[in-house]
């Protein structure tokens, strides 16, 4: 994770179909053929944030957009489209404390099952190398 | 509201130990812009935390969602067709853990359903 990250800023657009105000990740670091390493660093802006901290929604939908720019990272490697995706399920979700602004979240998907449209995936979420947030999710993939 | 204008409360109704908030969605609020341009979906995670101000609501205090031990999303809430929602909540404080379980749904609809555990801020 310490070489420079593939995506950042604005190019995360190219991997993510949310837009502003709710794009909740801003690197994409790197992917092997099932694992997806990506960030965010949380702006005081950020619609998620109050009294200085990144609440439990804005984590969990941090986590969801991960799993989207790695499905679009993939895409893009095949010369697709930017999927959208939806979460249908979150399972085990856990999450020790909340980030605070300008705290840089790092998060860890691992692609656990594709079949069909459903991809299933786990989360795991670090700031400061410490582990804050994990969980299951279930992502439907658009048609 | 942590979301500007996502949403409003028109009633809240006891039904014995089971709390029911009858809400209504804004399709103005902002996060349409972005979730996503051209097709508004509501955020499941916004609705989630409709539910985590439900349950702030009923406790009368500040609540921290530490687990979800599943958070089902079965159908996707559109603004425009599905603005009028009845939030569904049963909540048992022990300790000052709350466990809730909590759904989402309309006359025709359910769209979610959760199982969480809360704590005291």
């Amino acid at each position: 994770m310490d070489k420079n990250p593939l995506y950042k800023g604005e190019g995360i657009k190219e991997l993510i179909p949310q837009r502003a105000p709710i794009m909740m990740v801003d690197t994409f670091y790197d992917a092997t053929s099932d694992e997806g390493f990506t960030g965010l660093t949380v702006s005081e802006e950020n619609i998620f944030c109050k009294d200085g901290l990144f609440t439990e929604p804005g984590v969990i939908e941090h986590i969801a957009q991960s799993a989207s720019a790695f499905a679009g990272y993939n895409a893009k490697a095949n010369n697709l489209p930017t999927p959208i995706g939806f979460i249908g399920e979150v399972k085990k979700f856990k999450i020790a404390k909340l980030p605070k602004v300008n705290d840089t979240l790092k998060t860890n998907i691992k692609i656990i099952s594709e079949v069909m449209n459903v991809s299933l995936l786990t989360a795991e979420t670090k700031v400061n190398g410490e582990l804050i947030a994990s969980c299951q999710m279930k992502i439907f993939i658009k048609e | 509201m942590l979301i500007d204008k996502y949403y409003s409360v028109e009633r809240i109704i006891k039904e014995e130990a089971k709390y029911v908030f009858y809400v209504k969605l804004d399709p103005e609020c902002e996060v349409y812009k972005g979730h996503f341009p051209d097709m508004p979906v509501s955020p499941g995670v916004c609705n989630i935390q409709m539910i985590k101000e439900c349950c702030c609501e009923i406790a009368g205090k500040e609540l921290f969602l530490g687990s979800i031990s599943q958070c089902k999303f079965s159908s996707l809430v559109t603004p425009s067709a599905n603005s009028e929602l009845r939030v569904a909540i049963l909540m048992t404080e022990s300790n000052g853990t709350y466990a809730v379980r909590a759904s989402i749904s309309d006359k025709q609809t359910l769209f979610l359903d959760m199982k969480a555990e809360f704590t005291e801020a």
